[in-house]
């Protein structure tokens, strides 16, 4: 698949969320850019520009990774193409 | 591509980009007097230390080293210090003195604690100060002598996947060719420092990042301080950025991979050269105000959603691709990289059209927040006065 114009991007191929680079509409295939790499997902929600959105099911206590490194930890299941943010994962540090 | 522009070689050997008067007041009490004598002298930069009286302990030592820092900062050319404190102002003008720029005290005991007078006698030596540090010209220089500050505020997701990492590869490009440059922000290293901690010059300096980090979390806990809705914050959050790992992963990107030199505190200056790390608030003016004391004569400053504070001495290059504050900060951002976000252009190609930006800044050109003034210096307080 080579498609210029992409949807959101993934910096690193073990994060299981990418990130939105524009506004994108639910019940829509999108186009994720990772390294020179593109795939698509369906997504179930709306989602802003800029917000993460879960690459796979992601179960309750398992750890969300961006820049392959972790940046939280899910406190419910997340399902495949929803948005990921403060009401399904948690800082581990903060 | 070019590693030479046209700055201003000082006495002691460092280069200013900028050719500053700096009026200082360093005591609470002669400040309103001194805002109005820099009012009144074209271009000159203004400084107030609102405290004095009463600052003791490790408040007194970054209250001073502050003071002296932005005073002795490269961009400065002269320095007029004004003060209601004559031994404070003795002793902060022979600091200054090292670097052989120009520099007179004005105290308010002389002028028989009269304002006007402070004013008139302020007018009179600032003015002429600003006469004869007009006499420095710009040479071609090397880059290798600058130091910059990098800074992100406001941040989105588009900072720390775009922005910063292009910041990253101008520290890079800068230390490889004999520069240096700082971040700070300690709680923003919190999720991120084993990544720091890895490029640590040595273990003494990966011991001092982990006390640092651990230093600004224990403080947020004794104060029953939630880092979510602080750091990262109420916008931090809205533009998308859900934990404080997540925004340091981003707030890191801006270091670039060159090793960590040395961990340094807010008020304290850069010693030798490479990439160092400033423990100090993450606040921008705090933060900002730390690069200028430390020496840096330029900043790096990225925004997600956009942020219009400024450096007040070292100048602030402001940045972001977010192609929603891209489009709507026309004047506020200095250069805009959303089309790297939305993959239109590489951010090595990026890097190279910001270096050649960073060569302009430096040789003159003025950055947005220089135009409309934007910016201030501030002192960081960690306990109360007497």
């Amino acid at each position: 698949m080579h498609k210029k114009n992409f949807d959101a991007i993934i910096l690193n191929s073990i994060d299981n969320v990418c990130t939105s680079v524009k506004q994108l509409k639910k019940s829509t295939e999108i186009y994720i850019k990772c390294e020179n790499e593109m795939v698509s997902l369906f997504i179930q929600e709306n989602i802003k520009l800029c917000h993460k959105i879960s690459l796979k099911q992601i179960k309750k206590g398992e750890n969300i990774v961006k820049y392959g490194e972790i940046i939280g930890v899910a406190t419910s299941h997340i399902n495949k193409g929803v948005q990921v943010h403060t009401h399904n994962i948690i800082s581990l540090r903060g | 591509m070019t590693s030479k522009f046209w700055g201003y070689l000082r006495k002691d050997g460092k280069v200013g980009i900028r050719n500053k008067l700096l009026i200082i007041s360093i005591t609470g009490l002669t400040g309103p007097t001194a805002r109005k004598i820099s009012s009144l002298i074209q271009g000159s930069l203004f400084i107030d230390n609102p405290y004095g009286g009463g600052v003791i302990g490790e408040d007194k030592v970054r209250q001073d080293n502050a003071i002296i820092g932005f005073a002795q900062n490269p961009n400065i050319g002269g320095v007029l210090i004004i003060s209601a404190d004559p031994p404070m102002g003795e002793f902060i003008k022979i600091k200054i003195k090292k670097t052989l720029k120009p520099v007179e005290l004005l105290t308010l005991d002389e002028c028989n604690h009269d304002a006007i007078k402070l004013l008139e006698l302020g007018l009179r030596k600032g003015a002429s100060l600003l006469k004869e540090i007009s006499k420095n010209r710009r040479e071609k220089v090397s880059i290798s002598n600058l130091s910059i500050g990098l800074e992100c505020g406001r941040s989105d997701p588009s900072s720390g996947l775009i922005a910063n990492p292009i910041m990253g590869v101008i520290a890079d490009k800068l230390i490889n060719l004999g520069g240096s440059a700082v971040i700070g922000e300690t709680i923003e290293w919190l999720g991120a420092e084993h990544l720091l901690k890895k490029r640590a010059q040595n273990s003494e300096v990966s011991e001092k990042i982990t006390k640092a980090v651990n230093f600004q979390l224990s403080f947020a806990k004794s104060k029953s301080i939630d880092l979510i809705g602080n750091n990262p914050g109420y916008q931090n959050i809205q533009s998308g950025l859900s934990t404080i790992e997540e925004k340091s992963l981003g707030n890191i990107a801006k270091s670039g991979t060159q090793n960590i030199e040395n961990v340094i505190s807010w008020g304290e200056k850069i010693r030798g050269k490479g990439m160092f790390l400033m423990h100090a608030p993450a606040y921008a003016p705090e933060s900002l105000s730390g690069f200028s004391s430390a020496g840096c004569q330029l900043t790096l400053f990225s925004t997600g959603v956009g942020n219009s504070f400024n450096n007040h001495i070292a100048p602030s290059i402001k940045l972001s691709a977010n192609p929603e504050a891209c489009e709507k900060l026309n004047e506020q951002l200095d250069f805009k990289c959303s089309d790297v976000f939305l993959g239109k252009k590489s951010v090595t190609s990026a890097s190279e059209e910001l270096w050649k930006l960073i060569i302009e800044i430096c040789s003159g050109s003025l950055t947005w927040g220089e135009i409309f003034n934007d910016s201030f210096e501030v002192f960081s307080r960690i306990d109360r006065s007497l």
